[in-house]
């Protein structure tokens, strides 16, 4: 009994995502600035009840910036005894039985979790015209609404592969909220278009900043252990980290 | 024959004592008691009280007993009319039928010619005129209805941005991956570079909202010049200030809607609707930067807009203005996975958020926050008019003077 789980312990081990670490950036110019008052601030006596903000920047390895993603400030590291279950972590081929190979195609010619990503909706009218499925759920929408309009505004309504559709979503977000649970999650942000975001209204201490599912199928897990400092009277921040993803070396994990 | 006459009326008047004495004096004690209990059977059962059912509150506890599908049909029959043909979609649009009322109500439907309930929902009491109030929905059309003044809304409204902004905010991807190829999502700045589009997925639902007949979209003005200063003159509030949200269900129900979607479906009214507390009220009785007066003035007509209006606390802030235009929503508005539609308090953006790349606080070269604090500083009569209104006369909240080291 013991050796199965320490082969299921070995197991999940091995399924954990490559993980990554951050670099504290060099000291923000605004902050030499103010190298003054910063200073006087952290010499007060009483300690803050909010600590002050941490700006990330995430990068690809390319460092390119990456826009609209989630990090999360978490109080245990995502590595460490307890940690999110690798081996349950979703993937998006297993959410795909049924679809047809123009609608694979079609999907992974795009980035998104689940079928109502807006910006599909503009490619619908084409979409119905190539893709099975999508022109199954278009006749389907016709014959109930009468309407053109209406049948290609609700596709996914009535898309006819529930699990295509938002299956994988569904999976991913509990997957998060689990491993959000285990690894003491705080607060959720999310990047910006430069792949920056501020990380404010937190507690003073010892935190973890991690994206928790790696950005890319095989792609890494960030375990950025940051210790906060007191607020910063006059910006947002008064901590930088740079969070790059590492280059991949397969496209099939560590 | 006298002494037997005396000897007669007084054994008369004994025997007629001894028989109404003890009455009279039980009665004579016992009088006050009819009282006391009548008063005592006045307090335990109080007079209900009148209903007014001229008023319908979906509060009312026996309103609240059942589900919104019990009495809302989903769609209503009218859906493909009360929009136009191009807008039409499956919708919840009309009242309930009276059915739904007169498994209660059925004393107050037929009590007198002009029963009080029946005004509801209909403007004229009498069998024959059918004409109706109009329903709460479409939102925009009823908030712009007399009868939207006299019923408040009882409902707030959920909408958890964290849960959405994952179906939503993604940014587009390069056309040009291939297949089998890191799927990371590039954001090209480099000033060579060719221009992509910005990854502004907060558009998807967010547009700048363009008063009727306005101007042009608000140039940037000088800085430190942009305050009316001591004038006190109320500045002209600038075109593209604030950015819409949806109102109706069309923006939900292609993806909740009940035969296919995703929960909540759209017959599950309270997925979204939450009661509010009794007494509450959705929106702001008065503004605190802005209020009804100068939203009227500057012509603001949209009862939501005027909402988000009336919420702000610096009212002359454009998001379209032109230095504001090409910055990010995120960088500003930090904490988005945190918005909460039920918490306004969850929607304040930092004043740290306005000094970025000290634009607008630096203290050489001066920067307006700065030069506006020193001003209300020596001279408690100085408005502050860059950002603000009526919040403009009121002394500067620490916040700012931490901002600008005071």
């Amino acid at each position: 009994m013991s050796c199965l789980f320490v082969l299921a312990a070995a197991s999940a081990r091995a399924q954990a995502p490559p993980q990554a670490a951050c670099q504290p950036s060099p000291t923000p110019v605004a902050v030499k600035a103010d190298a003054a008052a910063a200073a006087a601030l952290t010499a007060t006596a009483t300690a803050p009840a909010e600590a002050g903000g941490i700006r990330v920047f995430l990068y690809d390895a390319a460092k390119n910036p990456l826009a609209r993603k989630r990090l999360y400030l978490l109080r245990r590291s995502p590595f460490g005894a307890g940690g999110p279950d690798w081996a349950s972590m979703p993937r998006h081929a297993d959410y795909l039985q049924g679809a047809s190979p123009q609608l694979r195609e079609w999907l992974a010619r795009r980035d998104c979790d689940s079928l109502y990503c807006p910006e599909f909706e503009a490619e619908f009218a084409e979409a119905v015209k190539t893709v099975p499925e999508f022109k199954r759920a278009y006749e389907e929408g016709l014959r109930k609404y009468r309407s053109e309009r209406l049948a290609l505004k609700w596709l996914p309504v009535n898309f006819p592969l529930k699990n295509v559709r938002t299956e994988y979503f569904r999976r991913k977000r509990a997957w998060l909220e689990e491993a959000g649970r285990r690894t003491g999650k705080v607060v959720s942000f999310m990047t910006d278009g430069k792949g920056r975001a501020v990380l404010t209204g937190f507690a003073p201490g010892e935190y973890y900043i991690s994206n928790l599912f790696p950005l890319e199928e095989g792609g890494a897990v960030f375990d950025c252990k940051v210790t906060t400092l007191p607020p910063h009277p006059r910006q947002m921040w008064a901590l930088t980290y740079v969070l790059s993803a590492p280059a991949r070396q397969s496209a099939s994990g560590p | 024959m006298k002494h037997r006459k005396l000897l007669f009326a007084l054994l008369t008047l004994a025997a007629a004592s001894a028989f109404l004495g003890p009455r009279l004096a039980e009665s004579s004690a016992a009088a006050p008691e009819p009282q006391r209990r009548r008063a005592a059977t006045q307090r335990r059962a109080p007079a209900r009280p009148r209903v007014d059912y001229t008023k319908f509150t979906h509060s009312t506890p026996a309103h609240r007993k059942d589900s919104c599908d019990s009495c809302h049909k989903s769609p209503s029959d009218n859906w493909a009319r009360v929009r136009a043909r191009d807008a039409a979609f499956p919708d919840i649009t009309d009242y309930p039928e009276h059915e739904s009322c007169l498994g209660c109500h059925r004393q107050q439907f037929f009590n007198g010619a002009r029963p009080p309930i029946c005004t509801v929902c209909h403007t004229a009491v009498s069998p024959r005129a059918g004409e109706r109030h109009p329903f709460a929905n479409p939102a925009d059309v009823f908030a712009r209805s007399a009868r939207a003044k006299t019923r408040p809304g009882e409902f707030a409204l959920i909408f958890p941005h964290d849960v959405h902004q994952d179906v939503m905010a993604r940014a587009p991807s390069d056309a040009g991956d291939e297949r089998g190829a890191p799927r990371f999502v590039r954001a090209a700045f480099a000033q060579d570079a060719p221009k992509k589009a910005k990854p502004n997925s907060c558009s998807i639902c967010h547009q700048t909202y363009r008063r009727p007949g306005a101007a042009a979209p608000t140039p940037a003005p000088a800085d430190a010049a942009a305050g009316a200063g001591a004038s006190g003159a109320t500045p002209a509030l600038p075109d593209g200030l604030l950015k819409t949200t949806p109102t109706g269900h069309d923006s939900c129900f292609n993806c909740h809607w009940q035969d296919g979607g995703e929960k909540p479906f759209s017959n599950d009214c309270a997925g979204c609707h939450k009661p509010l507390p009794k007494g509450s009220v959705p929106a702001p009785a008065a503004g605190r930067d802005a209020d009804a007066q100068l939203a009227a003035r500057a012509g603001f007509a949209d009862p939501f807009i005027i909402r988000k209006l009336l919420r702000r606390e610096t009212v002359t802030f454009a998001h379209d203005e032109e230095n504001h235009r090409d910055i990010d929503c995120a960088s500003c508005h930090t904490r988005i996975p945190a918005i909460s539609t039920l918490d306004d308090s969850t929607l304040k953006v930092s004043i740290l958020s306005c000094g970025g790349s000290g634009c607008h606080i630096n203290a050489r070269p001066k920067k307006i926050l700065n030069d506006e604090v020193d001003k209300k500083l020596a001279d408690a009569a100085f408005r502050c008019a860059k950002c603000h209104v009526n919040l403009g006369d009121e002394k500067p909240p620490r916040s700012h003077l931490d901002a600008v080291g005071k």
